[in-house]
């Protein structure tokens, strides 16, 4: 009788214990928009910098992938590379507790896949092996200065608006305020009077103001953020390239930093990838 | 080798560890029958958008300078050479009385007493845009000179954001057209700090269509005449000539006219998304309550649709209701997908339950907002804003709903 019952109690520690024992930690790391070559892999980590993803994996101890998809495309063409990539490392490396980090336009294209698991297996797949998403200034509601490129779009949008809020491209366009305000509408959930998100999204804010963004006076990106800022219109505090109420519009608000756009996908101003780690 | 009885069974717990352990991770939560618990229920909004911004390009060979009204503190001007990457250091811009800002100035002494000004980076870095922030002393023209310019730009990009509280307001009827008819577009011209409206603007708007349709530039107009509704209330309004066909239309609206004796300017803009031709949300059957021994499981209501073309579609709606004040509440979403064949079809919407107790009102419950999807060319086909009614049980029938589920903790962040 007396081994029965260890046998059962045995039984039931396992059991118990399951879960955390044999669940794997993996990361993914889904960049914002920006040109096509943003689809080749050192592009994308240059994007993020290795120290970045360094911090973020604890030096390279959690498993991890560094998605690299075409950044003048749609949500949805964007996420379908995204989910085929993140899938193909769960099932190689047989993820089964993942975390997902997005910087910018990332956080809609991830909010796009969370939005339509049944678009393909990859999907499924992806939604399945998550624990949660993490969106670093993600324009969930749009951006100003996507308005702005609006605005002054066609062949005349050059110099460094190209570079800090893309060409005439989709993608631009999918940042819109009043195009994500018709994606939230129809196609996206999570936002206010849409339903709920299978998982949950936990938000991090650039809350900076006007001027005061000049994080790094190295960086030339900092410059052009500062004249978005000024320019763009931002109703309240914004991280140069997207405001706070965009930034927390979908999800928990895990943080607010005073790191700007250039500088929040990066360990050097803030320790923001340091913060990430938090979750391992 | 034979295993003793007694360690069989953690043995083979041992050995089945890892497939419990992926069953355990979690599954994809059920998308077809989605509640929203979002209260209180948030109609879809037509598109609005504020603009007080001005912008425009500047022909470089043929002109040596421009004007730009200047209104109130903090007004923004930002320049920048078209097409090539050094710095443009010879710019100029000169006060109403045309004395001349100092490009190397940070200080306040470049304008006129009382004015203030503010050389904010960028003229002797690259990239090569340059910002000016200028508190001008009271309203007036001042003047972009480019006559000395060395970049050899020939046209340069000029942004003004020109400190006032003038805003125009762009809105649209719908955010879909359905081939019911045109929908209207508003531009609301408004002072924010007074509530003034402007009277007097010619307002035009150009529809650029993503479907293959030549741009359509049509006039709005502020006489009271259908779309306006009033007269000379600083609400301009039109019908945008579009027509169903699928895809993204893109309006933009440009108003001139004056204000304070100065010639004022206002961009806006608002995106328009086409139903698909031939699709069709047709209407609703009678609902199906549907019923268990521990009372009403759920309901389904059928929904008729015709496809223009075999595919995958998605057709979605909210089930709203009244609380006791009489304010709209949500009581919840579902949508069902697959795919069709072109033609007539039906698709029916699943509320369960669980779903419909959660809001705590009693039906009679209205299905609207009804959309169908194209979920292969991410485009919506159709849609239809009240379907009909639920009706014939109580809340008192419906079980308890499902507890909500509690939000994973995280560790918190040092504040810098």
């Amino acid at each position: 009788m007396r081994r029965r019952v260890g046998i059962v109690l045995v039984t039931v520690v396992c059991l118990l214990g399951a879960t955390n024992l044999w669940a794997k930690t993996g990361v993914a790391l889904v960049h914002g928009k920006g040109g096509a070559d943003l689809q080749n892999a050192s592009t994308a980590l240059a994007y993020w910098t290795s120290p970045m993803v360094s911090a973020v994996t604890k030096n390279y101890t959690v498993p991890y992938v560094v998605c690299h998809y075409d950044g003048t495309q749609y949500m949805w063409v964007a996420g379908d590379q995204v989910a085929s990539q993140i899938a193909s490392f769960v099932n190689a490396q047989g993820i089964t507790d993942l975390v997902i980090d997005t910087h910018s336009f990332g956080g809609v294209v991830v909010r796009w896949i969370f939005s339509n698991p049944n678009r393909n297996a990859d999907y499924q797949t992806v939604v399945n092996a998550t624990r949660w998403v993490n969106t670093i200034a993600a324009p969930q509601d749009g951006s100003e200065a996507a308005d702005l490129a609006g605005t002054l779009s066609g062949s005349w949008l050059t110099g460094w608006l190209v570079d800090l809020v893309g060409e005439n491209t989709n993608s631009t366009y999918n940042c819109r305020t009043d195009w994500m305000a018709y994606y939230n509408q129809y196609w996206l959930f999570g936002t206010a009077g849409r339903p709920a998100l299978p998982k949950s999204f936990y938000c991090i804010a650039g809350v900076d103001t006007g001027l005061a963004i000049f994080n790094d006076w190295a960086h030339v990106e900092d410059y052009g953020l500062a004249a978005l800022a000024g320019v763009s219109g931002f109703p309240g505090a914004n991280d140069g390239m997207v405001a706070q109420y965009s930034a927390e519009a979908v999800g928990t608000l895990w943080f607010e930093t005073d790191a700007n756009h250039h500088h929040n996908r990066r360990n050097d101003f803030r320790p923001i990838g340091t913060y990430l780690s938090y979750d391992f | 080798m034979r295993l003793h009885k007694s360690h069989r069974i953690p043995v083979l717990l041992a050995a089945f560890l890892p497939v419990l352990s992926l069953f355990a991770a979690g599954s994809v939560t059920q998308m077809s029958q989605g509640f929203a618990p979002l209260t209180p229920y948030v109609a879809p909004r037509p598109f609005a958008s504020s603009s007080s911004l001005d912008a425009f390009v500047v022909d470089a060979t043929s002109q040596s300078s421009v004007s730009v009204v200047l209104r109130g503190p903090n007004a923004r001007v930002v320049v920048w050479p078209v097409g090539v990457s050094t710095a443009e250091t010879s710019l100029r811009l000169l006060d109403p009385q045309g004395n001349p800002f100092a490009p190397d100035g940070r200080t306040e002494a470049a304008f006129a007493a009382g004015s203030s000004a503010e050389l904010a980076g960028l003229v002797d870095l690259p990239p090569t845009a340059t910002l000016l922030k200028v508190s001008p002393a009271a309203p007036g023209r001042y003047t972009l000179d480019f006559s000395h310019a060395q970049s050899g730009a020939k046209a340069f990009m000029v942004a003004v954001q020109d400190g006032s509280g003038y805003r125009m307001r762009v809105s649209l009827s719908e955010m879909v057209s359905s081939p019911a008819g045109h929908p209207a577009l508003y531009a609301k011209l408004f002072n924010q700090n007074s509530g003034a409206p402007l009277l007097g603007f010619h307002v035009t708007a150009m529809a650029r269509s993503a479907s293959g349709y030549p741009p359509a530039r049509v006039v709005l107009r502020d006489d009271g005449v259908a779309p306006d509704a009033t007269a000379g209330d600083g609400v301009y309004s039109c019908l945008l000539p579009v027509e169903p066909g699928g895809g993204m239309e893109d309006v933009k609206v440009d108003a001139s006219g004056a204000a304070d004796g100065l010639p004022l300017h206002r961009v806006g803009h608002a995106v328009l998304a086409l139903s698909e031709r031939g699709a069709r949300i047709l209407g609703a059957m009678p609902c199906q309550v549907l019923r268990d021994q521990s009372g009403v499981s759920g309901v389904d209501v059928p929904v008729q649709v015709k496809l223009p073309k075999a595919g995958t579609y998605r057709l979605q709606a909210t089930l709203t209701g009244r609380a006791p004040s009489g304010a709209a509440v949500e009581v919840a979403y579902a949508s069902a997908e697959g795919r069709f064949a072109a033609g007539p079809q039906t698709m029916t919407l699943h509320f369960a339950g669980q779903d419909l107790s959660r809001a705590g009102v009693d039906p009679p419950y209205t299905v609207r907002d009804a959309s169908l999807l194209d979920l292969g060319t991410v485009r919506v086909a159709a849609q239809f804003p009240k379907l009909g009614h639920v009706a014939g049980f109580t809340l008192a029938e419906l079980p308890a709903p499902a507890p909500a589920p509690s939000l994973p903790a995280k560790r918190p962040v040092p504040l810098p």
